[in-house]
């Protein structure tokens, strides 16, 4: 049960957690808002963004803004499933016999970064899957479980395709978020430097423990959400699907398949850690909508027609989004408006 | 606080309740003004008139049951309301509160805090009245009106063209009765005569009801035309018994003297009557447009009228002359009085009227160069024609009812 002291602490945390990350990110606020949504509400994160535009920092800084244990794993083409998860090692106890012995792999951790995550092997990258979804590694049929919070915020390069192995989309429905870091503005880069001539650390200091996470992640599962918003993030989903009843014109002519019910709970969930985080104590419609494109975009796969027209997935949600309103407020034109 | 919300949920529902009036009424005015071009339509397509009046009344009708129907469905529920409430600005606080209602968690309490102070900054201006902004609904009604009202024709009403024939016959005839009145009575007869002429004209205007069609109004003034023929005849009748009663004592000659002369003013009365009862027909067939001519002898006199128009009529004095003439002499014509030579068989006047054809219209009967014709040689063939008419053309009952009482008379 929620108390009003969890709602308080809610807020002061997240005051203090945008307050230490500002310190190391420097603009960037969409990607900054979006990896502390998700990890309140306990979902991974993909990071697309040409290099050195700080990723890895960013990651860095949420390990210690959070206060949680942190590995990164550079993903490489030769690294195996094992390089991830650990494996069993034969070790002479105390009496000679040998025995296997679980050596604990870089994901036994809180915050797992795998930089350049499309660099490595289909069979490595597939590693991470249970790791991902139920938090657990299994090693020789023995299942290890990770110590909870656990977030996996992946990285990946959208250029220097060659010798990659794209995302398989199992995988990628497992991040709850894609977000994309751009380049820094005039000003921001001008900041950037400055602060990095001082030091290349990171200066942001722990905001909030694993506890407090965690704490956190239940207040904000028990923001209520109205059946119209429900039902309207429902259809929003649904409309990515082609081939679905509830599918929009936009999807039948730009995608091939659309978004998973796993798109449709990570909404509901992020929807409301961003409501409560604005201060409301309810989920809108607008939450829902700036919230569809981290959540959408890598999880709608476009085809032959949007890859030569040079459609990107944020123009196709977009277009889902403006279609659905408009659908919306025409079906009964007497009685509905727009929103 | 609760107070305050709802006096503001009031206001918002107030503003709700006029948008819907506008919009409602906005649906009033499209349907009635549909009604009223369906109205047009049907008056002009069916009716064959513009029923303007009518159809104002009929869209008012429409656009009064349209608005009130359409209000009752647009009248906003709580819950649109609120989803109003909330767009603007509110972010969906209103409806999540109104689903919150009843719960006492502290994240409800927390919400319903939440909505109720955002509701409070709101003021209820700020929620514009949303009206259909559709101008070509409009002006397509308007251009089909007008089109309605310009372009489409009236088609003919045979109704009203007859309603409007018939009263025009129905004065035609007032017309004719009266100047046939007038001409007995300024006629130089005596009051026996008068009144024997009178009464054919009174049968005559007793018969004509306004509900007669032309062809009845057509045969009844014939009927009327024949009975003045038989009062004639019957006149020349007595003339010629009491020329051949007559001595030869002056006495009982002026007594034919005087006779005579009556018998022709009788004459020239009857045959001016006759010629109005036949221009009455020339434009009654004209007014029909059909020019039936059931008895051309009555336009025929009419032509003959024409003809002798300036003439005068031979004073008493000349009279006498003709009675000096000898005896199987005949006089020249048009000075002539009728002779008891001239009846038919049947001891009636012949007929007089030149180009009288048959009841058929279409079989000469007498030689034209002649230019008169006995009565009794005609009238077994006339009637029979009436028989045969009677028997193989298609007669409406009340005609037919007529021209056997006429035939009937005729015997």
């Amino acid at each position: 049960m929620v108390t009003e002291e969890m709602l308080q602490e809610f807020k002061q945390k997240c005051d203090g957690i945008y307050k230490e990350l500002g310190k190391d990110m420097i603009g960037q606020k969409d990607v900054v808002e979006g990896c502390v949504i998700a990890m309140i509400a306990g979902g991974n994160v993909l990071l697309e963004g040409v290099p050195g535009v700080g990723k890895t920092r960013l990651v860095r800084s949420l390990g210690k803004v959070f206060d949680l244990p942190f590995s990164r794993i550079q993903f490489t083409p030769d690294l195996m499933p094992a390089d991830v998860t650990g494996t069993n090692i034969i070790e002479k106890d105390k009496d000679g016999n040998s025995k296997f012995r679980f050596q604990p792999g870089p994901v036994f951790t809180n915050i797992l970064l795998a930089d350049e995550i499309n660099r490595a092997t289909p069979k490595t990258q597939s590693a991470l899957l249970e790791a991902m979804q139920e938090h657990t590694v299994t090693v020789m049929g023995e299942s290890y479980k990770l110590e909870e919070p656990f977030f996996v915020l992946a990285t990946q390069n959208p250029i220097e395709q060659d010798g990659t192995y794209p995302l398989p989309e199992a995988q990628m429905d497992r991040f709850m978020f894609k977000l994309v870091i751009t380049y820094p503005n005039m000003e921001e880069l001008l900041e950037i430097v400055n602060i990095t001539q001082k030091t290349m650390d990171e200066i942001a200091e722990a905001a909030c423990n694993a506890k407090e996470l965690l704490r956190m992640r239940e207040t904000a599962r028990e923001i209520p959400v109205a059946e119209e918003v429900m039902k309207y993030t429902m259809k929003l989903v649904m409309a990515t699907q082609p081939s679905g009843d509830g599918a929009s014109e936009t999807s039948k002519k730009y995608l091939r398949y659309g978004a998973s019910p796993r798109a449709a709970q990570a909404l509901i969930t992020t929807a409301k850690v961003k409501a409560l985080m604005d201060g409301r104590y309810n989920v809108s419609y607008d939450d829902i909508n700036s919230l569809a494109y981290p959540v959408l975009r890598h999880r709608i796969k476009l085809n032959f027609e949007a890859v030569t027209g040079k459609i990107t997935p944020d123009r196709v949600i977009e277009e889902i989004i403006h279609e659905l309103n408009q659908k919306q407020s025409s079906v009964l034109p007497l009685l509905k408006h727009k929103k | 606080m609760e107070e305050n919300y709802r006096k503001k949920i009031r206001r918002f529902q107030r503003r709700l309740n006029l948008e819907a009036w506008l919009r409602a009424g906005t649906v009033g005015v499209l349907v009635g003004s549909i009604g009223m071009v369906l109205c047009l339509l049907y008056g002009r397509m069916v009716l064959h008139r513009i029923v303007f009046t009518e159809s104002v009344m009929a869209a008012l009708g429409i656009l009064l049951v349209a608005t009130a129907a359409t209000y009752i469905m647009l009248l906003p529920k709580k819950k649109e309301l609120l989803a109003r409430i909330d767009a603007l600005g509110l972010k969906e606080r209103m409806i999540t509160m109104e689903e919150l209602q009843g719960e006492e968690t502290v994240i409800a309490k927390k919400q319903r805090e939440d909505a109720i102070q955002h509701l409070e900054q709101l003021d209820t201006g700020q929620m514009k009245p949303r009206l259909y902004s559709k101008p070509w609904i409009g002006i397509a009604v308007a251009a089909v009106l007008i089109t309605v009202l310009l372009l489409v024709p009236v088609p003919k009403n045979e109704k009203e063209e007859q309603t409007a024939q018939n009263a025009l016959e129905v004065e035609l005839m007032d017309e004719m009765i009266v100047a046939l009145s007038a001409l007995i009575k300024e006629a130089k007869l005596t009051e026996v005569h008068k009144e024997g002429l009178q009464e054919i004209v009174d049968a005559l205007a007793v018969s004509l009801t306004p509900e007669d069609s032309t062809l009845t109004r057509t045969a009844k003034i014939t009927m009327s035309s024949k009975r003045l023929d038989l009062y004639e005849a019957a006149e020349q009748d007595k003339v010629t018994m009491l020329k051949q009663q007559a001595d030869n004592s002056e006495t009982a000659k002026a007594e034919v003297k005087s006779a005579r002369t009556e018998q022709i003013r009788l004459a020239q009365v009857v045959q001016d009557m006759k010629n109005i009862m036949g221009i009455s027909i020339d434009i009654l067939n004209q007014v029909e447009g059909t020019f039936w001519t059931p008895g051309a002898p009555l336009p025929g006199a009419s032509q003959e009228k024409e003809e002798t128009e300036g003439e005068e009529f031979p004073e008493e004095e000349d009279m006498m002359e003709w009675e000096e003439l000898p005896e199987g002499e005949e006089p020249m014509e048009g000075e002539e009085p009728p002779s008891g030579e001239e009846l038919g068989e049947h001891g009636e006047q012949q007929d007089s009227m030149d180009g009288a054809v048959s009841m058929t219209g279409t079989e000469l009967i007498y030689d034209p160069e002649q230019g008169e014709i006995g009565y009794g040689m005609v009238f077994e063939e006339y009637y029979q024609a009436i028989l045969k008419a009677l028997t193989e053309k298609e007669i409406s009952e009340e005609v037919r009812e007529m021209i056997e009482d006429y035939a009937t008379t005729l015997e």
